[in-house]
C-alpha cells in the first residue's frame, strides 16, 4: 500500500515535470514566433514603403526605349531601371511567409533566413530608390 | 388641450416625420451613381472619361477584350501572383464581390496581373482555382506589358485625384466599377473591409439602373 502511494507520487511528479518543461517549451517557441512574425512586418513594411516606384520605374524606362536605342548613356539608364525592376520582382517571387517555413526549418534556420531577406529588400530599396531618383 | 386632441396632434406629426424619413431615404436610394473623371464639356456636352479598347489573355488561354464585356458592368484590378502583401486581401475582396454578384450575369470581375513576365497563363490558372474563381465570370488577364501598364494609368487617373496617388496604381489595392458603357461609376480601397461592402451596395446599384434606366 506504502509503496503503491510512493509510486503515485513519482509518477504525478514526472509528468508534473514533463507538464512544467513542455509549457515553457510552449512559451519559447511562441516568444520565437512572435519575434520572426514582427521581423517578417518589418521586412513587408519595407517592401511596401518602395512597391509604389515600380510602375514609375517601369513607365521611365518605357519612356527611354522610345528615345533612342543607340545612345550609349540611355542604353545604360535602361539598364539601371530595368535591373532596380527585376530586383523587387525576383525578391518577391522567393519570399515567403515564417508560418509556410515552420515545417521545414528549425527556429535558428528561421530566424537567419528573415535576417538574410531583411538584408535582401534593404539593398532592393536602396537600388530601386538610386535607379528612380538617378532618372528624375 | 383635451386628451383627444393632443392624441391628435401627436398622431399628426408622427405622420409628418414618418413621410419626412421616407421622402428623404426614397430620395437617396434614386440618386444615380455619378460618373467618375474629370469631364470635358465639348459643344455643350459634358463627356467624362471612357476606358480605351483593349486585348488580353485569361487564365484560360482565352482572349478576352471589351466585347467580353459588352453589356455588362464590371469590377477592375491589378495584382500579381506573387505579391506578398496587399494583393491577397485585394483578391479576397474581389472574391466576396463574385459572390455577392455569383447570379447576375451583367457584372463581371477583371484582375489584371502586373508581372507579365512571371504570370503564365497556367500560373494564372492556379491562382484562380486556389481562390476559388468563377472561371467564366473573373477573367485574370495578362498580355503585353506597356498595354497593361497603360491601361492601368487610364483606369487610376480617372479613378483617383492625383494628390491622392503618392505612388502606382500597382500598391494602391483600388476595385474600379465601370458600367456597360465604359465609364467608371465607383471605387475603393480593396483592402478596407468596410469600403468594400459600400462598393457592393454602388455595384448593386449600378446593376439595377442598367435593368431599368429610368429608375
Amino acid at each position: 500500500m506504502k509503496l503503491s502511494y510512493y509510486r503515485g507520487l513519482v509518477i504525478i511528479g514526472i509528468l508534473t515535470f514533463f507538464g512544467v518543461s513542455c509549457e515553457s517549451n510552449v512559451a519559447h517557441n511562441q516568444t520565437q514566433i512572435n519575434t520572426q512574425d514582427s521581423l517578417y512586418q518589418v521586412i513587408m513594411d519595407i517592401h511596401d514603403e518602395v512597391m509604389p516606384l515600380t510602375s514609375k520605374i517601369v513607365q521611365k524606362k518605357d519612356l527611354l526605349e522610345k528615345l533612342s536605342s543607340n545612345d550609349s548613356l540611355v542604353k545604360t539608364k535602361i539598364q539601371e531601371l530595368d535591373a532596380a525592376e527585376e530586383a523587387m520582382w525576383d525578391w518577391m517571387y522567393q519570399i515567403k511567409a515564417p508560418k509556410t517555413l515552420r515545417d521545414s526549418l528549425d527556429p535558428g534556420q528561421l530566424d537567419e533566413y528573415l535576417k538574410e531577406q531583411l538584408i535582401q529588400i534593404r539593398t532592393v530599396k536602396d537600388q530601386m530608390l538610386k535607379a528612380n531618383d538617378n532618372n528624375e | 388641450m383635451n386628451r383627444n386632441t393632443l392624441y391628435k396632434s401627436t398622431a399628426f406629426l408622427a405622420i409628418i416625420t414618418a413621410s419626412l424619413v421616407l421622402f428623404s431615404c426614397t430620395k437617396n436610394q434614386t440618386q444615380p451613381l455619378p460618373y467618375i473623371g474629370h469631364a470635358d464639356i465639348v459643344d455643350g456636352d459634358t463627356i467624362y472619361p471612357s476606358i480605351p479598347d483593349f486585348a488580353f489573355i485569361n487564365q484560360l488561354g482565352d482572349t478576352i477584350t471589351n466585347a467580353t464585356f459588352s453589356n455588362k458592368a464590371y469590377v477592375v484590378d491589378f495584382f500579381f501572383t506573387s505579391c506578398p502583401t496587399i494583393c491577397p486581401k485585394v483578391s479576397n475582396s474581389m472574391l466576396k464581390v463574385q459572390e455577392a454578384f455569383k447570379n447576375d450575369p451583367n457584372l463581371l470581375l477583371l484582375a489584371h496581373s502586373i508581372d507579365v513576365k512571371r504570370d503564365t497563363v497556367g500560373r494564372l490558372f492556379e491562382y484562380a482555382e486556389k481562390l476559388g474563381a468563377d472561371h467564366q465570370k473573373w477573367h485574370f488577364v495578362t498580355g503585353d506589358k506597356m498595354e497593361i501598364y497603360d491601361i492601368a494609368d487610364d483606369y487610376f487617373s480617372i479613378a483617383i485625384e492625383n494628390d491622392e496617388a503618392p505612388g502606382g496604381f500597382d500598391h494602391s489595392g483600388r476595385l474600379i466599377l465601370v458600367d456597360e458603357n465604359r465609364y467608371v461609376r465607383a471605387f475603393c480601397d480593396g483592402t478596407v473591409e468596410e469600403e468594400v461592402d459600400a462598393f457592393i451596395l454602388k455595384v448593386n446599384q449600378l446593376l439595377s439602373e442598367m435593368k431599368d434606366p429610368q429608375g
